[in-house]
């Protein structure tokens, strides 16, 4: 009882919130296969797009993409949605992700996440085992390899943005912003000539209000964590907005 | 909670149906281990080249239609030159290829060269490529050029470090972006070097040289077509075979060997070599009887028939541009107006959609009436245009207005002056002693009795007598004084009558009933105003309640309505008024005729 009063009551506040768009929070949370809960499975290999794809299992809420197979396979998940914060808002995204091998061409990393503004940029952040690449920045941070990694991105102009590893802040970048890209968030493996091994553990993303309402978010987080529980995790609070 | 499950379903539907951007490198020869290709990005980077061809298309996975390419990055580590073509595939029907490259960035290439670029939409805005290096072969982008070619420092200028020993050929417009739009820090290094805006020469859309727009070779900037240093703008004229953007003698003869249109005729290689950068332009300035097939990229159009064409385009230094923007009247595209122009009109006049420009419909609106019939005979007997484009005619002002004439004086049996029948003029008044009347369009329909006092048996044109009352009867004429005599001795010296006004119609009506007809002058006539076009003469004995006890003055005509309430009205007149400095559709006025009440 005392749960569900307060599910309500921070559902309430959080759309109290004053002046704002509506905020909306997208998780995927490794409980089934993205395609089944609102997101665009593009795939393809050496015969063409929707040909074969990657390897794929989930078990206890991590899919696993192998595209071991062939440099060709492509198999990436894409979302296409407004995803800005208007003035006051913040947009976040994170994600946790394990890359056990990848090869291929020179400089190929495989598996990604890439977040496109509404009004056109790029972020593409890749990876090989013991590195995250800023593709089109050029940057590249070390990682442990062969373990877990949480990842968070925070931005309030869609320009410049914060990226966290693992809960340290590492470093701020910018999109690049000229490019035909816009309005979506992917991740998976999207590249053809190069091939890995990846375990994905959730991709989440939205629009919540600033560090003033940032206590909001916090819960709103630890309520969305709780949905991954549940059988269709676009019941959650504001999936879909 | 269901609404918002709801929500999600739809967005999944949505993106499944929509498919997803594509790119693939479809030359086989090519080894994948040498490209990249990110899906998710839509981005290309290339490892390694070897004088190699890379063929990249994108497009839709599911719809086929053209995709986009983010950007394609040369990151080649000591290899050789390469070849980049991002292109459709014929054999797939992908013909369009990708319809936008934002980037082609060249700053990693260590040791390789571009030899070629061929992109079959458009180069990005604020994108560009960066070419670090010479580029040793040709740059050809189908599209526009939106914004330039990319330095290493977009704010410095857009920059082939090196000579540029190849083309750039662009067969879009170079737009005026931030800086200037290319720069080529070396020369033009070999004699076929240059480069090209709108390459192909065709008026597609805008492809033009933007005002503004600047290209930079070895410090000297250019801001137009320079032919001295084979920097071309390319004209849109048919004959413009030397890219001067004039069409005259410097542009040879079909009888003088070696002359800049022999040679495109008949010597294609020795033209390239003669006009590097104006290969792509060489066939559609030459085809200039128009017979090439559109839809055959083999065909360049070259016959016999060209021949007297472009003689007589050098002759009066004529620019003929497209078929959309031809010399006014010319329907038959040979470069003249004249009788066969006119026929084609006259036979088609009064299609109400449908029409081609061959039948006549010059304006595009698909019917063919006097705005068409106007427009050629403000040209008519011209056997050609000024040179680059069609004239743009003087503007003008006309006044049409219906004025009476009294005929008091004149009352033998069967007419009746100012109690039985009243006559009105149609005059026109042109401003500009230039202008010229080149037609006229008239409906008069009777109203409560009344009738015309029209000619027995008329023929075609109707010509009443000269003689009093005779030539009060309503007729059709080209401008002449209201009482001259071969106003009614001669009303068409030269013109005729074609269908109706109003409605439009493939047949013009004559009656004591109806008037409707549309007729027209083919010569610049020098009686072109005050002049009267038509009398209309209208008997009102058949008008129950009418007060003629006036005379001149007892029917009358208004714009406006009637003046008192009693008033009866006997006619209704619409009218226009077509001539050549109308710049745009003909006078018209309407109004109704009416006559004293008891």
């Amino acid at each position: 009882m005392f749960a569900r009063f307060f599910s309500a009551a921070l559902l309430a506040a959080a759309l109290a919130v004053p002046a704002l768009a509506a905020p909306y929070w997208v998780a995927w949370d490794g409980d089934g296969f993205p395609e089944n809960q609102g997101w665009e499975r593009v795939y393809g290999n050496e015969d063409g797009p929707h040909e074969g794809g990657a390897a794929r299992t989930i078990h206890e809420g991590v899919m696993t993409i192998d595209s071991l197979r062939s440099n060709q396979i492509y198999d990436f998940y894409e979302l296409d949605r407004p995803i800005d914060p208007d003035p006051g808002e913040l947009f976040v995204a994170e994600w946790r992700v394990q890359i056990a091998a990848n090869e291929g061409n020179p400089g190929a990393a495989d598996s990604g996440v890439v977040i496109a503004p509404d009004g056109s940029g790029t972020l593409g952040l890749s990876y090989v085992v013991d590195r995250i690449v800023s593709d089109l920045e050029g940057w590249t941070e070390p990682i442990a390899p062969f373990e877990f990694h949480a990842y968070r991105i925070e931005s309030t102009d869609m320009v410049t943005y914060s990226l966290w590893i693992d809960g340290i802040f590492t470093r701020n970048g910018t999109w690049d912003l000229f490019s035909l890209n816009t309005s979506f968030v992917a991740f998976g493996d999207g590249v053809q000539g190069a091939r890995s091994f990846a375990d994905w553990d959730h991709v989440r993303f939205g629009v919540v209000p600033e560090p003033a309402s940032f206590v909001m978010f916090v819960l709103a987080t630890l309520l969305t964590s709780r949905c991954r529980h549940l059988l269709v995790p676009s019941q959650c609070w504001g999936v879909g907005a | 909670m269901k609404r918002l499950f709801a929500a999600v379903s739809a967005t999944m539907c949505a993106g499944a149906a929509l498919g997803a951007n594509f790119i693939r490198q479809w030359n086989s020869a090519i080894d994948p281990s040498k490209y990249t290709i990110s899906q998710v990005q839509r981005t290309i980077t290339i490892h390694a080249g070897d004088t190699e061809t890379f063929k990249f298309e994108a497009f839709d996975d599911v719809t086929g239609d053209p995709g986009d390419i983010d950007a394609i990055v040369i990151d080649q580590d000591g290899a050789g030159p390469v070849n980049l073509m991002v292109f459709g595939d014929p054999s797939a029907g992908r013909l369009d290829g990708a319809r936008h490259v934002k980037k082609i960035d060249l700053s990693n290439t260590l040791s390789g060269t571009l030899v070629q670029l061929r992109i079959a939409g458009d180069l990005g805005e604020n994108g560009g490529a960066l070419i670090p290096d010479d580029v040793t072969g040709s740059v050809l982008i189908a599209g526009d050029l939106l914004d330039g070619f990319s330095a290493t420092n977009i704010t410095s200028g857009y920059i082939v470090n090196g000579d540029l020993n190849g083309r750039i050929l662009i067969d879009g417009a170079l737009h005026n972006g931030t800086g200037d739009e290319i720069e080529i820090e070396g020369a033009l290094g070999s004699p076929t070097a240059a480069i090209a805006v709108n390459y192909d020469g065709r008026s597609d859309s805008d492809d033009d040289w933007d005002s503004g727009a600047t290209v930079v070779v070895d410090s000297t900037p250019y801001t137009g077509n320079t032919p001295a240093a084979r920097i071309w703008n390319v004209s849109r004229c048919k004959g413009d075979m030397n890219g001067d953007r004039n069409v005259g003698s410097l542009d040879g003869s079909p009888s003088s060997s070696g002359s800049p249109y022999y040679v495109a005729r008949f010597d294609p290689e020795q033209c390239e070599a003669d006009f590097p950068g104006l290969e792509g332009s060489r066939c559609w300035h030459g085809d200039c009887n128009f017979s090439a097939n559109p839809l055959n990229p083999e065909d360049c159009g070259y016959e016999a028939t060209d021949d007297a064409a472009f003689v007589n385009l050098v002759e009066h230094a004529c620019c003929l541009s497209d078929g959309q923007a031809l010399w006014a009247g010319d329907v038959d595209h040979v470069c003249q107006v004249g009788l066969a122009d006119l026929s084609a009109l006259l036979t088609n006049y009064g299609t109400a959609s449908g029409a081609t420009r061959a039948q006549g419909d010059l304006d595009g609106d698909g019917d063919v009436e006097l705005a068409n019939l106007s427009a050629l005979l403000t040209v008519y007997g011209t056997e050609c245009c000024p040179a680059d484009a069609p004239p743009t005619p003087s503007e003008g002002d006309a006044t049409i207005r219906v004025v009476a004439f009294d005929t008091g004086s004149y009352t033998t049996s069967g007419f009746a002056g100012e109690s039985t029948h009243f006559v009105f003029d149609v005059l026109i008044e042109l401003d500009q002693a230039a202008d010229d009347w080149t037609g006229c369009g008239a409906a008069v329909k009777r109203a409560s009795g009344a009738t015309f006092y029209v000619i027995s048996g008329a023929s075609n044109p109707p010509t009443p007598g000269s003689s009093q009352p005779g030539r009060h009867r309503s007729f059709f004429s080209v401008p002449y004084a209201v009482t001259a005599s071969n106003r009614f001795n001669a009303p068409f010296p030269s013109g005729g009558i074609v269908g109706a006004y109003s409605p439009l119609g493939s047949s013009y009506v004559y009656s004591t009933t109806d008037i409707n007809a549309n007729w027209y002058d083919t010569t610049g006539s020098s009686n072109d105003g005050p002049a009267a076009v038509l009398p209309v003469t209208i008997d009102v004995s058949g008008v129950g309640g009418a007060d003629v006890s006036g005379g001149f003055g007892s029917v009358y005509f208004s714009t406006t309505g009637l003046i008192d309430g009693s008033d009866i009205k006997v006619a209704d007149l619409a009218a226009a008024l077509a001539h050549a400095y109308d710049q745009g559709e003909p006078q018209t006025l309407t109004g109704a005729f009416y006559v004293n009440g008891e």
